[in-house]
């Protein structure tokens, strides 16, 4: 990790110098914020690289959550659509939110409007 | 089961219901809303104190939304550092709503009025979820309702710059919702959990086997709710939201609403982290030095300032930096002034921005400049001024003094110095540009001709109450104190 | 816009439309589905109108103050649900555990409150979107030209 990261400033520090170089009319602000983003990019980059592999059967996720709702879901909830059984009975209370943040948006909106 | 065992969700539920019922009740029998939305504060009131009862009767009790247990469903979890923030946001919300009832009549256009209840309910209701829930993704729900309704309040008003810094608030606001969201989904891929206990428990594996995941998370989440709190170099929307609002507006959005999203990443920093994670990364330390930036450039800011409300809103950005001290310290005497200063600082800075709003109706000045001899003509408002800016500073006999004593003392037992030498230098800098006001406009002669208008008496009433419990939390703590001492006991071990 | 083609096409197709979302809604819990994606494709039978003629026809078939009838009644249902729980016994929310009568998985009346929420959640997200265009539109049309929106 150390000589990563020493490598990344390095390697922006040399990426700033030859910018500044070739293109003079660059403002500071703009190649500082490219330097930025390309060094929060490179660690999303690595995360996205360790991250569980997609579908795997070892991954976290898929613990005894997943296999409740497959298994059981049908007989706890008396429905067949597994997901309509999880978002409207196993977590009924964030749907609520989501109708909510639904309701919430067009209050804003006539509200906003109304007024001016 | 009785009714009580409900309470935890009711809370919370009472306050939607109201909202969705208030634009029927707006379009049929207008005169009733406002009695509606006072009855469910109330009841939201008596509710959380009936819980603190049921808290010191049995301890920390959780609530099963749907009655599924945790890994499947919902919980809400209920102990005493929660229902405190309840208690506030509630009983605070109410203050400030008897203040909206008559000061709205003057900054809103009366076909919005019923909006403007509807929203507030969704606010008031949407913080009391967040400070209640104990899940992640219940958690970014009520953020979201929370984030757009504040933005709603103040877009409600008719200007331009309203629109403007309410859209600046939203467009950050959502990157702080999507920032957590992230957060969330890689929390939930390397640990397979979404219940605060359960992350915890399963934190300690998943670091080892997915570092970068955990850390990448753990950024995201202090953005997020730095964005949303306005911790110091994410405050950029936080003066013009607060300064150009409708009154009330400003007084729930600088006393309340960056204050539940401090505690909720307290909440995480203490009760998802486990504590060997929190020394393996050095969240506090950043969180410590950021709040240290935010209490002496939110000051600094402040004294240049020309609007008096803009004023008192980089002042917010200050306060909400000893919040965030409490928690960076890591310390229990520290932790302890922060959270008293959540309810000092939501009690004054609440009641300076019904003062501002009282100046503003009455005599229609909002410069800094203006406000010369302002105490001769509105003098019980301008001594609550005087008293909210004594508690800003922190001379004795108010609040402020107290919370910033116990931030002081807790920097002291951690020996970290410097931090009591910044609480001190910050209190100066609050008196540069505190006392020249006071002095101003109680010593100066008031010049205009113009006459002051007349002002409601609720207003002035709802001001009253406010400096009185500001010097009653100044001079009486003890309650209180011995109340948090008791609740963060457990915290900091964990 | 006066275009013979695109009235006569979404008058003969509108129906159809609605005939589909209130199915995928209806059948929320027992197909791939349920009230946002039902309600949307309601909402936007609707918003097809008004685009199609002119707002005033779209009102027509859906006024504002039913739109907002719709709107609070939508989320109220939903919330009062949650209350019937308690009342039965459950917690807040509760389905099987509030003895919601649960039927046999997989027919038309199955799954408790499942259909009722899903129900109650179609309305709602159809009243929004119609409700978020009329406002819209009626903006667009106070402040800029006075022919017809959407045309």
């Amino acid at each position: 990790m150390p000589n990563q990261v020493l490598m990344i400033v390095i390697l922006a520090a040399v990426l700033l110098l030859a910018a500044a170089r070739f293109f003079p009319r660059l403002q500071l602000r703009t190649v500082l914020t490219l330097a930025l983003l390309a060094v929060i990019g490179y660690f999303l980059l690595i995360t996205v690289a360790e991250m569980p592999l997609f579908g795997k059967a070892v991954n976290p996720a898929h613990n005894e959550i997943s296999l409740r709702y497959l298994e059981q879901g049908v007989a706890e909830t008396g429905v067949i659509n597994t997901v309509s059984g999880i978002i409207t009975d196993y977590r009924a209370f964030d749907t609520l939110g989501e109708a909510t943040v639904l309701f919430v948006a067009i209050a804003a909106v006539i509200a906003t409007l109304k007024s001016h | 089961m009785t009714l009580q065992h409900h309470f935890p969700a009711l809370i919370i539920v009472i306050f939607l219901i109201c909202a969705f019922i208030m634009p029927l009740l707006f379009r049929w029998r207008s005169t009733l809303c406002a009695p509606a939305l006072l009855l469910v504060h109330l009841l939201a009131l008596a509710m959380a104190v009936a819980l603190l009862v049921r808290l010191y009767a049995g301890g920390p009790f959780y609530y099963h939304l749907g009655n599924w247990a945790p890994p499947w469903g919902i919980e809400l979890k209920i102990d005493f550092l929660r229902v405190y923030m309840v208690l506030i946001l509630v009983g605070l919300g109410l203050w400030i709503f008897v203040y909206a009832l008559k000061d709205l009549a003057h900054e809103l256009k009366r076909e919005v009025t019923g909006w403007y209840y509807a929203l507030y309910a969704l606010l008031i209701g949407s913080m009391s979820g967040m400070a209640l829930t104990n899940d992640m993704f219940n958690l970014f729900v009520f953020m979201e309702i929370c984030g757009i309704a504040s933005c709603a309040i103040i877009s409600i008003k008719e200007s331009r710059e309203c629109l403007e810094a309410s859209f600046k608030y939203l467009i950050l606001s959502a990157m702080g919702t999507g920032c957590y969201l992230m957060a969330i989904a890689m929390i939930y891929m390397v640990t397979g959990q979404l219940n605060f206990q359960l992350i915890r428990e399963a934190l300690p594996a998943a670091a080892g086997l997915y570092p970068n995941n955990l850390l990448v998370a753990t950024a995201l989440i202090i953005v997020a709710f730095g964005t949303k709190a306005a911790l110091f170099p994410l405050h950029v929307w936080l003066p013009d939201a607060h300064a150009s609002a409708p009154s009330p507006s400003s007084a729930v959005l600088s006393g309340l609403v960056i204050k539940i999203y401090a505690f909720s990443l307290f909440n995480i920093l203490f009760f998802v982290f486990p504590a060997s994670f929190r020394q393996a990364v050095p969240i506090n330390e950043i969180v410590l030095w950021l709040a240290t930036l935010g209490i002496l450039f939110g000051s600094i800011f402040a004294m240049v300032q020309e609007d008096l409300k803009k004023m008192l809103a980089y002042s917010s950005i200050a306060q909400i930096g000893y919040v965030f001290m409490g928690i960076g310290l890591n310390q229990p005497t520290a932790l302890l002034g922060g959270f008293y200063h959540i309810l000092n600082h939501a009690l004054m800075k609440g009641m300076l921005f019904m003062v501002a709003g009282v100046i503003i109706q009455a005599t229609g000045r909002r410069r800094v400049k203006d406000l010369n001899g302002i105490g001769h003509v509105l003098p019980l408002v301008m001594i609550a001024f005087t008293v909210g800016g004594f508690s800003m500073i922190g001379i004795p006999g108010t609040g402020g003094l107290i919370s910033k004593w116990y931030l002081a003392e807790g920097a002291l037992l951690a020996n970290r110095l410097f931090f009591v030498i910044v609480i001190v230098l910050s209190s100066l800098l609050n008196a540069v540009y505190y006392l020249p006001i006071i002095i101003n406009a109680f010593l100066n002669p008031y010049e205009g001709r113009e006459p002051v208008k007349p002002v409601s008496r609720l207003m002035v009433g709802a001001i009253t109450a406010g400096m009185i419990a500001v010097i009653f939390f100044g001079v009486y703590p003890k309650p209180v104190i011995v109340f948090l001492k008791a609740a963060l006991a457990a915290v900091i071990g964990m | 816009m006066e275009d013979q083609i695109t009235r006569l096409t979404s008058r003969l197709v509108v129906p159809f439309i609605q005939v589909y979302g209130i199915y995928i809604i209806l059948h929320g819990h027992l197909s791939p589905g349920g009230g946002f994606s039902g309600g949307a494709i309601f909402g936007a039978s609707l918003v097809l109108m008004a685009l199609a003629f002119n707002l005033s026809a779209g009102v027509k078939q859906i006024s504002h103050q039913s739109a907002s009838l719709m709107e609070s009644g939508g989320a109220l249902g939903y919330a009062l649900v949650g209350l019937i729980a308690l009342l039965w016994g459950g917690n807040y929310l509760a389905n099987r555990a509030a003895s919601f009568p649960l039927g046999r998985a997989g027919e038309l009346f199955s799954g408790g409150a499942i259909p009722v929420i899903t129900v109650f959640v179609g309305m709602k997200v159809a009243s929004t979107m119609v409700t978020l265009f009329y406002n819209l539109i009626e903006g667009e049309a106070k402040v800029g030209d006075p022919e017809k929106p959407g045309a």
